[in-house]
């Protein structure tokens, strides 16, 4: 296909071209454009012969395929070093639309809005002037140019001059004025441009605009943190990536450090369920870690202390049934008894304490709670 | 829109489970379709597998907000809780407080609950703990944290704060254009 620059097609013309091209149907009634490598059926299709789903029988696709074969290998070509036939395709026929939208129109500068307002036209001026005085052909504009005040040696004395100006000095200010006035202006409708959307390729934003950098004198703060990031930059640019350097006398640990690496998210491009049983497992181990939160310590120890008072009690009055049972027996040598039942108990106490230890943790609080309690009593 | 990494998603949980406790599970692991964390524009957002599906197409600029916006992450990095997490909240909540009608409105101004606006509390809620808060009809009307637990709160007196105020239904009406 021979590559063409884009052509902009009105609606009828490309209506026309379609309509005349009756020597590309073939034999069998298919549309052949082969610079496409295209070919379509453009009978109109039959109910009766649509399939179930609503399509075009493949036969007239497969039709279709048959024509576009059939003229590709009627083309005349030859066949290369590995038995390829090669054959150069003709122009296509239909006019595919463009990839990309046309370019849109550079916006008016102020200039020419008001020109365009005022019914100024632009006309063409030769671009060399005969200039009488030197008896020459001369530029109207730019270097050596026809009238240039600058030439000239003496100057005529205005009634406006001033005494002690120099007119030539006043003749170039005034003319650096115009330049810088004509920058501005140009600035302006540059930054209009970019505002549409426009900005032609020869322009350089960066190069043209002061807030992208044309002439924008950077701050103190600025060179520093340019200095700095740059010598951090330079401290990990060598063989190990800064990892064996030695550090400088007085640098901090860690300063050129390496860039941050990006997390990456949960089982990224990968099922959901994998990503669900990912959070389920965060999930648990969270709930597993904080287990202990739940847990109503107060609660816990009221238990244990009332486990404990009943003990105590059951102790107490089986103790007393055993006194009175003894004292019935035995009689006067109860302060004695009193003692050994004493150190029973003790040892009794000893035992409760070591069931409470199995419980863990919650023994030694329990007695401290006991304390406290007794304490706010 | 993207799942959330690793530490994000801790982060989210940590904070689910102040409120939520053990009942976390039963968020990520549902017996009805399977439900994700998403991350659009710093917002947290939970939904249904065939919402972010669909969604998936969408490109990043021209999606607003989809599923139930839950939280945000802060430029500091942290996680908040936003208004959008109430339902889900309130239907897993460990501690709850409801509120006497008289402080409801009170509430949804944005202040925190007093001693004299609490109606019910839960056992054994204790101080600084994640609470939802109700209307005595059990209507979910925001949630916050616990100033004192449950004990503390018998013996205060009644202008003293009893929850500090994080979210609530209110700022749908109060900071609607700062919501998305």
């Amino acid at each position: 296909m021979a590559a063409s620059s884009p052509v902009r097609v009105s609606l009828d013309e490309l209506t026309e071209d379609q309509s005349g091209r009756d020597d590309q149907i073939d034999a069998d009634g298919f549309e052949v454009d082969v610079g496409n490598l295209c070919a379509s059926d453009p009978r109109p299709v039959s109910p009766h012969l649509l399939d179930p789903d609503g399509l075009p029988s493949i036969e007239s696709a497969a039709g279709a395929a048959q024509a576009l074969a059939a003229a590709l290998f009627s083309l005349p070509g030859q066949a290369d070093d590995h038995g390829n036939w090669i054959v150069t395709l003709p122009d296509p026929i239909a006019a595919i639309p463009r990839e990309k939208p046309l370019p849109t129109a550079r916006p008016e500068t102020r200039w020419e809005r008001f020109a365009k307002r005022k019914g100024i036209k632009k006309r063409k001026k030769e671009k060399r002037v005969w200039d009488e005085e030197v008896g020459e052909w001369r530029r109207r504009y730019g270097y050596k140019r026809v009238g240039d005040a600058r030439d000239v040696a003496v100057l005529d004395a205005k009634p406006t001059d001033e005494v002690g100006e120099d007119p030539f000095t006043k003749m170039d200010e005034a003319k650096k004025e115009r330049v810088r006035k004509q920058e501005k202006r140009m600035v302006a409708n540059i930054k209009s441009a970019a505002k549409a959307g426009y900005v032609p390729n020869s322009v350089k934003l960066s190069a043209k605009l002061p807030e992208y950098g044309k002439g924008h004198p950077m701050d103190r703060k600025q060179h520093l943190s340019e200095v700095k990031s740059a010598a951090d930059q330079a401290g990990v640019s060598t063989a190990s990536m800064g990892k064996f350097d030695k550090p400088l006398p007085g640098e901090t640990e860690g300063a050129r450090s390496q860039p941050v690496k990006r997390r990456k998210p949960i089982a990224s491009g990968q099922p959901t369920t994998i990503e669900v049983e990912t959070l389920a497992k965060m999930a648990d181990r969270l709930v597993r870690e904080r287990s202990e939160d739940g847990l109503a310590v107060g609660r816990a120890i009221g238990h244990l202390e009332a486990a404990k008072r009943e003990a105590r009690h059951r102790e107490k009055v089986e103790r007393y049934m055993e006194g009175e049972e003894d004292e019935g027996g035995r009689g006067g040598k109860g302060g004695w008894k009193g003692k050994g039942g004493r150190k029973g108990k003790q040892g009794r106490k000893g035992g409760v304490g070591k069931v409470v230890a199995k419980a863990g943790k919650g023994a030694g609080k329990g007695r401290g709670g006991t304390r406290r309690r007794k304490g706010r009593r | 829109m993207r799942p959330l990494t690793e530490e994000e998603a801790k982060m989210v949980f940590e904070k689910l489970y102040k409120y939520v406790g053990k009942n976390l599970k039963a968020l990520v692991e549902r017996s009805d379709e399977a439900h994700c964390f998403r991350l659009h524009k710093n917002r947290v957002y939970y939904m249904r597998e065939s919402l972010f599906r669909k969604a998936a197409p969408i490109a990043r600029d021209n999606l607003v907000a989809l599923g139930t916006g839950i939280g945000k992450i802060t430029h500091g990095g942290k996680f908040h809780l936003t208004v959008g997490a109430l339902e889900l909240l309130a239907q897993h909540a460990k501690h709850k407080i409801w509120l006497k009608p008289s402080s409801e409105l009170q509430f949804l101004y944005g202040n925190n609950v007093l001693k004299a606006g609490l109606g019910r509390i839960t056992d054994n809620t204790a101080a600084y703990s994640g609470v939802v808060i109700f209307n005595m009809a059990d209507v979910p009307l925001g949630f916050g944290v616990m100033a004192r637990s449950t004990i503390e709160c018998k013996t205060l007196d009644p202008t003293a704060v009893v929850a500090f105020h994080q979210a609530d239904v209110g700022e749908y009406l109060r900071s609607e254009e700062t919501m998305s």
